[in-house]
């Protein structure tokens, strides 16, 4: 079966000033599973828009391969089946968004009338149908971000590739363009997005991917990214240094709040906190697990 | 502050002085050209009766021809040349 | 697309109306008997329509592309399946279209003069316009394909400089040559002077103010050159584009 994706030991090397060169991407491989959202993860200068723009034949790879439906990249009609929104979108400010998104279904292969229809439905799907006959230069930065969405939906891609679909947009536009996302995902489109709010990331992608100084550390679905490190975060009221220092036999960690203190163990080692704490006479006010979170998880790995 | 001061300030002086002197130029050139009387059809700008144009320009479209058949010749012996590396590998 | 954006350029306008007023001041020049003034009109509106044909040219082939890239308004066209050979054609023809309207415009005021002047219209003028046109189409693909590699100043800055040498490339870089003693010199500028494009051949201003009659043959040549040589140069940019990375 063609992947939507497939990335083969890419590396991409830049030549600098003086005969010094910068590895962007080093020896990665990824593979993009169909009807997926993908979280493509990593710190700025990690070598995330530099992959993109290898999949999208901008860059020519130093070495390795990049196929998107089977086809290598360097076919230009691979993509005919790509939808792609760059990180904040410029697009001729003298347009209306109906007019681009009738061009670039042009583009995209469908006829004139068929474009004029395929623009009208993103721009629905997109939900700045109202806006469509206003020039993008009297847009605000949240609505051309959305119309660089409705860029990429045109023409029926069966891979979106988004670099920041929600950056500028406010909290009701974040909420409208997660739920495309969801709803593109049970159409069967693959979507493979950059992006740097890790906390959307987790609970939008099914498979993520991490990377750092051009190297790929992570690779998987957010749980399997996560560490499966389960802790107990058992919160009881302020108490001083010396009673603390009579729970330290254990390996706990110790936050003190203004009106309360925090402690996180191990589960191994939870039943020996408590029966510490029933000694020194400590009430228990809370007790709940805590799992590392996606963007724990990214700092971790990044770090 | 007179009109005259106003138009200095805005350098619309300055631009209609640049621009009648670049006229006048243009006319001067123009009319000279125009008026010139000699035979010589290369002086008249008659370059359709001078050989040298129609040879240069069949020159030129051999040359554009030889420029892109090499280039077809050499990219078609590089990938031909790669395709072998790959098959020996 | 490259037309509306062309169109909306300062340059286009500020050049289209400076072309304008300089073929309406023609008619002010009334010291000559009225054949010479006509012949004068013809010349001098004739030489606008030709500067401003390779003006514009230069002005809007040389920023097509690197503004594109510069705005990133490139990346989600080229995301699309358009082939790197069809940007650059693309590119090429918005901004020929541009410049065909704004020649087009001054070439119907001059033909309104001759008309008025002259009492009959002038039908070698349209011959002359598209051989005007033609210039220019070789004239904006040097300036494309300059621009697929490099910044804008560089690329007018060549262009024009193509543009001057290639206006007086027989008549004057030809027997400059000839002169030369050095032959590495000889070498170097034998290799340049063929492959400047001619642009003198495509100025047929002497025929329509001397209202001499030009071999359909040697239009016909002249016409072939000029697509030879606008495809051979755009091919040439749309080869170095293709292997850009952007």
């Amino acid at each position: 079966m063609n992947l939507p994706i497939q990335i083969e030991n890419l590396t991409k090397t830049y030549k600098l000033p003086r005969g010094r060169k910068k590895t962007a991407v080093d020896s990665l491989s990824i593979e993009v599973p169909e009807g997926v959202i993908f979280g493509f993860l990593g710190p700025n200068g990690a070598g995330k828009t530099t992959t993109i723009k290898i999949i999208l034949d901008f860059l020519k790879p130093t070495s390795g391969n990049v196929r998107v439906f089977g086809r290598l990249t360097t076919d230009p009609l691979t993509r005919r089946l790509v939808g792609y929104l760059p990180e904040q979108p410029y697009f001729h400010k003298f347009l209306k968004p109906i007019e681009l998104l009738s061009m670039h279904a042009a583009l995209a292969g469908l006829s004139s009338r068929e474009a004029r229809r395929a623009a009208e439905a993103a721009l629905d799907m997109t939900g700045i149908a109202d806006y469509a006959e206003t020039p993008i230069a009297k847009l605000s930065k949240g609505l051309t971000q959305r119309v660089g969405i409705a860029q990429a939906l045109v023409g029926n891609p069966k891979l979106l590739i988004l670099d920041e679909p929600t950056s500028g947009l406010d909290p009701i536009g974040r909420r409208h363009t997660r739920n495309l996302l969801i709803r593109l995902r049970d159409e069967g489109r693959t979507v493979f997005l950059s992006s740097h709010l890790l906390g959307e990331v987790e609970n939008l992608c099914d498979v993520v991917a991490v990377l750092r100084a051009g190297k790929l550390v992570a690779y998987g679905t957010p749980d399997d990214v996560r560490s499966s490190n389960t802790q107990f975060k058992i919160q009881t009221v302020r108490v001083d240094n010396h009673i603390l220092n009579r729970l330290r036999f254990l390996e706990v960690n110790i936050e003190c709040g203004a009106d309360s203190t925090v402690m996180r163990v191990d589960p191994q080692n939870a039943y020996e906190l408590l029966r510490a704490m029933e000694k020194l006479g400590l009430p228990l006010i809370k007790i709940e697990t805590e799992r590392e979170s996606l963007e724990e998880a990214f700092l971790r790995l990044a770090a | 502050m007179t009109k005259v001061d106003i138009l200095r300030k805005l350098g619309i002086i300055q631009f209609v002085k640049r621009m009648t002197a670049f006229l006048t130029c243009v006319y001067l050139c123009c009319a000279a050209g125009a008026v010139q009387g000699h035979d010589d059809p290369r002086e008249l700008g008659h370059h359709w009766r001078i050989d040298e144009y129609r040879s240069e320009m069949w020159f030129q479209i051999l040359l554009i021809a030889l420029v892109v058949s090499l280039y077809i010749i050499c990219v078609f012996a590089v990938r031909t040349w790669k395709r072998w590396i790959v098959h020996r590998r | 697309m490259s037309l509306l954006e062309n169109s909306r350029k300062q340059v286009f306008h500020v050049l289209c109306l400076l072309m304008l007023a300089v073929i309406a001041g023609s008619t002010l020049i009334s010291i000559f008997t009225e054949g010479v003034q006509l012949k004068i009109i013809k010349d001098l509106c004739m030489t606008c329509v030709l500067f401003t044909g390779a003006v514009l040219s230069i002005a809007l082939g040389a920023t097509g592309v690197p503004n594109d890239v510069e705005n990133r308004t490139l990346y989600p066209i080229i995301a699309r399946p358009v082939a790197r050979w069809q940007y650059v054609a693309g590119k090429f023809l918005g901004t020929f279209l541009t410049v065909t309207l704004g020649v087009s415009a001054l070439s119907a005021v001059f033909g309104g003069l001759i008309y008025h002047y002259q009492g009959s219209f002038d039908w070698f003028l349209p011959a002359a316009t598209i051989f005007a046109l033609l210039e220019a189409a070789v004239v904006a693909a040097v300036a494309t394909t300059l621009s697929t590699f490099a910044s804008p100043v560089i690329a007018a800055s060549v262009s024009f400089m193509v543009y001057l040498c290639g206006t007086i490339k027989i008549g004057f870089f030809g027997g400059m040559l000839d002169l030369a003693t050095n032959s590495t010199v000889k070498l170097v500028g034998g290799i340049v002077y063929h492959f400047l494009p001619n642009l003198e051949c495509f100025n047929l201003k002497a025929a329509l103010v001397h209202g001499d009659s030009v071999p359909t043959a040697y239009l016909a040549q002249v016409a072939i050159y000029g697509l030879c040589y606008t495809v051979f140069v755009i091919w040439l940019g749309a080869v170095i584009f293709k292997h850009r990375e952007v």
